[in-house]
């Protein structure tokens, strides 16, 4: 199948393989973070890490939307979708992400009318059909979904649907970017951008990333060489001591974004002064919310939200995993107390999170295994 | 007979005498997830458990009350609980006023609700207070659950009264099939454990046909609801959408499309691959990217984000 099968030649794989080892300085270790959900997915699906030199580590960061909501903004979805004559929807993802109060399948079994949809689209649809109710969208995601979400209340809109609202909890990748950066935790050498984000927004809000803090991007796609030859590409850069935003991923992004989606995106929504990222903290313009204009759409002003910051279970450590600061087996609730079907923390929720992924691809042994081996 | 050997007697003799009760337990399995589930759907609706007992019963209601309250396993949800007991002043009071037996009834009375779940321990099945406390909440509505021990039956008292058994006041009857009062206890502590965990169980994974499936309309606290939506109004995904391994579109990934018709208002009909190679033609929207017919495009939560091969070709990016 064309797009495929040449992006997972295991020829092309092995010789990646060893052109990365050349690389690699002796006695240097390399910390590279991939930044999307969909890479960490990828990198576990295809066993990739087992391709790589060992001085390479891969960091999963915190790209997956569903894993970096707190739990005080489920709490409020809840709240909503438990008043009167609100049926609230949402993506499949989130039904089953704990809050402090249970999930939106708790909810639902306590007789909320919380329906799961495929796109806003499809919110907008019931909210036709229903128009003595009063349809609350779940909106969650990066600028991937942003354009989506702002593109059908402009439809509603246009339509005159009045009884269709959104709770936006859109973010936006370049600031949680510049928080790791910032942290002490993390010494990291260089990222793999991601993907489809880089579709919307384009490859020039990443060059601070080279320009100020001296570290090399490489925007990639969703196949296993794709994400292979960012990692070579990287590795390039960091042996020719270069810093430079790249963009492997051609094929789907253009430099400068899809200049479409973005205008929608500023129509429709504004940056928050703050937002609450799960692991991350408070990060000063990292989200968006719906303008002023819109205020008809919002979720947030139509319900009076509690707006109640909730706390993680303490046994939970999805923030130290979100920062890459621990890997997900070595969270202390991995795999016994957290696990897909009963999750604790957002990461094990997700098929992107980094938990689900090392539990669901079988990492956790292996790595066990090897951490073993090592002793 | 040396002192070890008297030892080793005792141990084997109190491993047999709890080997029996223990197998009679587990042959009780049915019965105990019957109460959990009826439990699961009372704390579905918004009751909560209340418990009771003396002595050591009430030791035990306390205990039952923390582990609903305060889960030790970390990740299930806390669930209400209070055990009556616990409150000497209140528990005093009315023993000084109305007598023992109507300690626990009395509370029951003041504030319990319909859907709420009474749990009665008593090492014989003789407390009065118990059986008194068991028959108001079941003339409340709650659901009714007792905790006893086998013992022989009591003599029959010298009243008018008539004696109140406890197959007339309790849905579930979950019994220690022993009478020795140690055995009993520990019976009991294993019994009340597998109650929360079962339960528990049950509100994670409700039987189809309950609460979350309840035709659009009907809500599982009784209300009235609507009946004007239909959640198949909704197109429908081809299931095999979610087979491999991460559902391309509800999860932040995105899905090749080829759009084989332009409609109205920025929409288009576009085929996509399914994870088994079928294909599905589905709505999508595609007013932020110049995509003509034939064209594969990058969806995103149904909208295309990006052109990614200009002509008939299918593929993933």
């Amino acid at each position: 199948m064309r797009f495929v099968d040449e992006y997972r030649d295991a020829g092309q794989a092995r010789a990646l393989a060893a052109q990365m080892a050349a690389l690699c300085r002796p006695g240097r270790a390399y910390k590279l973070m991939e930044v999307c959900g969909g890479h960490t997915h990828t990198i576990y699906k295809h066993g990739l890490e087992d391709y790589l030199p060992d001085a390479v580590t891969l960091i999963h960061g915190p790209g997956c939307p569903v894993c970096v909501i707190p739990m005080g903004r489920l709490d409020d979805a809840i709240h909503i979708a438990e008043q009167p004559d609100v049926i609230m929807t949402s993506f499949g993802d989130m039904m089953r992400v704990p809050g402090g109060r249970g999930s939106f399948l708790d909810a639902k079994a306590r007789g909320a009318d919380i329906r799961m949809v495929y796109s806003p689209l499809d919110a907008l649809k019931i909210a036709r059909q229903n128009p003595r109710k009063r349809v609350v969208f779940m909106a969650i995601g990066f600028e991937t979904t942003a354009p989506s979400t702002a593109m059908t209340v402009l439809r509603a809109e246009t339509e005159g649907i009045h009884n269709f609202s959104v709770f936006c909890n859109h973010v936006t990748i370049i600031p949680a970017i510049k928080a790791i950066l910032d942290s002490p935790d993390l010494h990291l050498d260089g990222f793999i951008g991601p993907g489809h984000v880089s579709a919307v927004i384009g490859c020039r809000p990443y060059e601070f990333i080279a320009h100020t803090y001296g570290k090399p991007l490489v925007v990639t796609g969703f196949e296993p060489l794709d994400v292979l030859r960012a990692v070579y590409q990287i590795l390039t850069q960091l042996a020719e001591g270069r810093s430079q935003v790249e963009n492997q991923y051609a094929r789907v992004v253009p430099w400068n974004g899809n200049a479409k989606a973005l205008n929608v995106i500023s129509r429709v929504m504004e940056l928050r002064p703050y937002f609450e990222w799960r692991g991350l903290g408070s990060i000063s313009h990292s989200a968006l919310k719906m303008t002023e204009k819109y205020a008809a759409y919002d979720a947030e002003r139509i319900f009076q939200i509690p707006g109640v910051r909730v706390a993680d279970p303490k046994a939970c450590q999805c923030g130290e995993v979100l920062k890459g600061v621990l890997k997900p087996w070595e969270c202390k609730v991995f795999g016994t107390a957290c696990t897909p079907e009963t999750p604790i923390g957002t990461c094990m929720v997700s098929s992107e999170g980094a938990c689900a992924a090392y539990y669901n691809f079988g990492r956790f042994s292996r790595e066990r295994v090897k951490e073993a081996t090592r002793r | 007979m040396s002192v070890a050997t008297t030892m080793q007697l005792a141990l084997r003799n109190a491993f047999i005498q709890r080997d029996s009760p223990g197998h009679a337990l587990a042959r009780d399995s049915a019965r105990i997830a019957r109460a959990c589930q009826d439990m699961a759907d009372r704390f579905r609706r918004g009751g909560k458990l209340i418990v009771f007992g003396n002595g050591g019963g009430g030791a035990d209601a306390a205990h039952i009350a923390v582990e609903f309250m305060h889960p030790v396993i970390v990740g299930k949800r806390a669930l209400p609980a209070v055990a009556l007991s616990n409150d000497a002043p209140t528990m005093t009071a009315i023993g000084a006023r109305e007598g023992l037996a109507e300690s626990f009834a009395h509370q029951l009375a003041s504030w319990a609700t319909p859907s709420d779940i009474a749990l009665g321990v008593s090492r014989d099945g003789r407390c009065a207070n118990v059986l008194r406390g068991l028959r108001a909440a079941h003339d409340l509505g709650l659901l009714t659950v007792a905790l006893l021990g086998d013992t022989e039956p009591a003599e029959p008292a010298e009243t008018a009264e008539p004696v109140e058994t406890v197959e007339t006041v309790a849905d579930h009857v979950l019994l220690a099939r022993t009478a020795d009062p140690a055995v009993v206890k520990e019976i009991h502590v294993t019994t009340y454990h597998l109650l929360w965990e079962l339960a528990h169980l049950f509100l994670e994974h409700p039987p189809a046909n309950r609460a979350d499936t309840l035709p659009t309309g009907t809500r599982t606290d009784g209300r009235a609801g609507d009946q004007e939506s239909d959640p198949a109004d909704v197109p429908a995904r081809d299931s095999a959408q979610c087979s491999d391994d991460a559902c391309v579109t509800c999860s932040d990934q995105a899905a090749p499309a080829t759009v084989v018709r332009l409609l109205h208002s920025g929409l288009a009909l576009a085929e996509t691959a399914t994870g088994t190679g079928e294909i599905s033609t589905e709505e999508i929207s595609v007013a932020l990217v110049d995509a003509s017919v034939g064209d594969t495009v990058l969806t995103h939560a149904g909208e295309a984000i990006a052109v990614i091969m200009k002509g008939a070709h299918r593929g993933r990016p």
